[in-house]
């Protein structure tokens, strides 16, 4: 569950401080996505607690905001119906996959008037079974082989393609580093005798599960001192889909602090992750959110995630 | 509370939210199923008529030649002045209805919580029979039990379908609401004495 996940869980059950409610409120009611997005999550809790999916205190805080309120549980009533419709559904449709093709045939087979005829039918099904298994079998092998295909496929398209990204990470890297220690020695050669005090950083890793895990707990916070000058966000992905990203940072209910295009993450051994560095006097005491956008190939932006996370101010 | 929203009313919301009418009319419909869960989630009695209310309000300063920029940002704090005069008493009036309803709903379920069910069932198919298939079929596989991990299963329909992912998420959830409110409708009117 993502960190705006988290917030919006806590909406729907009623446990936000007002001040954070009316912020969220505000937000939906100018922007659809934030709106569907907190109707969506509504609709998986229900029908996760329909099909008895939610941990115990999961269930409780559910039954608290949901069972006390007549409109909510209508809406429970129907989710449960629903889930169970579809359910119904899905069971059917797999024991008609199961259910053996044969028995009408023994049916059938038993119905007939003489022993020659029974005789012949019997052989006739018999054939038949051998028949269908025979082509049962060659069916799945021929399945087997063409996924095992398509597996083959996919590694190797996969194979080239990490290595044509790790070639251009490298190579930015590179640049980077070129850029990175041109600067230093520009700020060795203008630097005044005295030596500067080290840079104080205060570092926050923010982790994007992707999955929409059930997860409550207060957001991550990030304490600015006085002494600190900077501040390293690191975002960590299990999944890098997009080739490349734009990741915005907004209080919220303010503005956009920081907005960057087109970044590529960093490979590493559990996903990918990025890391924003800024000044600390760029952010104020409250709370941040930063969005993570991935660009599609047609060049339109899809959301990714939302990390919600305090800064305090010491 | 107020009465259903007048015509004239409506006319000049809906000017307001868009010049073009039919534009207008599906953003009417996308702010009226806000308020309506922005009530909801508040726990205010009554969200479709709270949500009448706020339009006919928002309507009558439109009337009094007040401009508003921002239509759905100012129904937000007129809808939340509705959400305090709510719980303060002002709509005082509604609460014995409201413990009446919530009585009888208790006695019903104590009384009859099978036949309810069973009621709710048959909506819900009739329901779904009105749907289109292709809608249907949809519904059916964007919510089924997960077989298969979810956001995979979701992720194959939406390439299938030729959708985002997210417009699939947005496409479901409007068929589902939807949905409900039909089951709702078919369920209060089986169940009127």
């Amino acid at each position: 569950m993502t960190n705006s996940d988290e917030m919006m869980t806590r909406y729907l059950f009623g446990e936000l401080p007002e001040t954070d409610q009316a912020r969220l409120e505000k937000r939906y009611f100018t922007d659809p996505q934030t709106f569907n997005q907190l109707a969506q999550l509504e609709t998986e809790l229900i029908d996760d607690y329909a099909r008895g999916r939610l941990s115990s205190q999961m269930r409780a805080r559910f039954e608290r905001a949901y069972l006390g309120n007549p409109n909510r549980r209508t809406r429970l009533k129907f989710g449960e119906a629903l889930t169970a419709r579809l359910d119904q559904t899905t069971a059917s449709a797999v024991a008609e996959q199961e259910s053996p093709r044969a028995a009408p045939l023994w049916r059938r087979v038993t119905g007939l008037q003489t022993s020659g005829q029974r005789a012949l039918a019997f052989s006739m099904a018999v054939a038949l079974v051998l028949l269908s298994s025979v082509s049962v079998w060659l069916f799945i092998q021929s399945q087997r082989l063409r996924q095992d295909l398509a597996r083959t496929q996919n590694a190797q398209s996969a194979q080239a393609q990490q290595g044509r990204e790790a070639e251009q990470q490298l190579a930015s890297e590179r640049a980077r580093t070129e850029e990175l220690t041109a600067e230093l020695e520009r700020a060795r050669a203008e630097a005044k005798p005295q030596t500067a005090p080290a840079a104080s950083v205060a570092s926050l890793v923010l982790i994007v599960s992707g999955a929409r895990a059930v997860d409550t707990g207060a957001p991550p916070t990030i304490v600015i001192r006085e002494a600190t000058q900077q501040v390293r966000l690191q975002l960590k992905l299990k999944e890098n889909e997009y080739q490349s990203y734009q990741l915005a940072l907004q209080a919220v209910g303010g503005k956009e602090t920081l907005n960057r295009q087109h970044l590529k993450p960093m490979a590493t051994k559990s996903g990918a992750s990025f890391v924003l560095t800024l000044p600390a006097s760029h952010l104020s005491a409250g709370d941040y959110i930063l969005t993570l956008r991935g660009y599609r190939p047609s060049g339109e932006l899809e959301d990714v995630s939302q990390s919600l996370f305090r800064v305090e101010k010491k | 509370m107020a009465a259903a929203l007048t015509s004239e009313a409506f006319t000049k919301l809906l000017a307001c939210l868009d010049p073009d009418r039919e534009r207008a009319g599906e953003k009417y419909e996308d702010l009226r199923r806000i308020l309506i869960r922005f009530f909801e989630w508040r726990g205010a009695p009554f969200p479709e008529d709270h949500t009448d209310e706020t339009f006919n309000r928002v309507a009558r300063k439109l009337n009094e030649g007040i401009e508003i920029k921002n239509l759905n940002g100012y129904c937000y704090e007129v809808a939340r002045l509705i959400c305090l005069e709510v719980w303060k008493g002002d709509a005082s009036r509604r609460e014995p209805l409201l413990e009446a309803h919530h009585q009888t709903t208790a006695d019903a379920n104590a009384a009859d919580s099978a036949r309810e069910r069973e009621l709710l069932l048959e909506c819900l198919e009739e329901c779904l029979n009105r749907l289109p298939a292709e809608s249907r079929a949809l519904l059916v596989e964007y919510y089924q039990d997960e077989k298969r991990n979810r956001i995979e299963r979701r992720k194959a329909l939406a390439e299938a379908l030729g959708l985002r992912r997210e417009s699939l998420a947005n496409r479901a959830q409007r068929l589902r609401d939807k949905l409900e409110v039909c089951v709702t409708k078919c369920f209060h009117k089986s169940t009127a004495i």
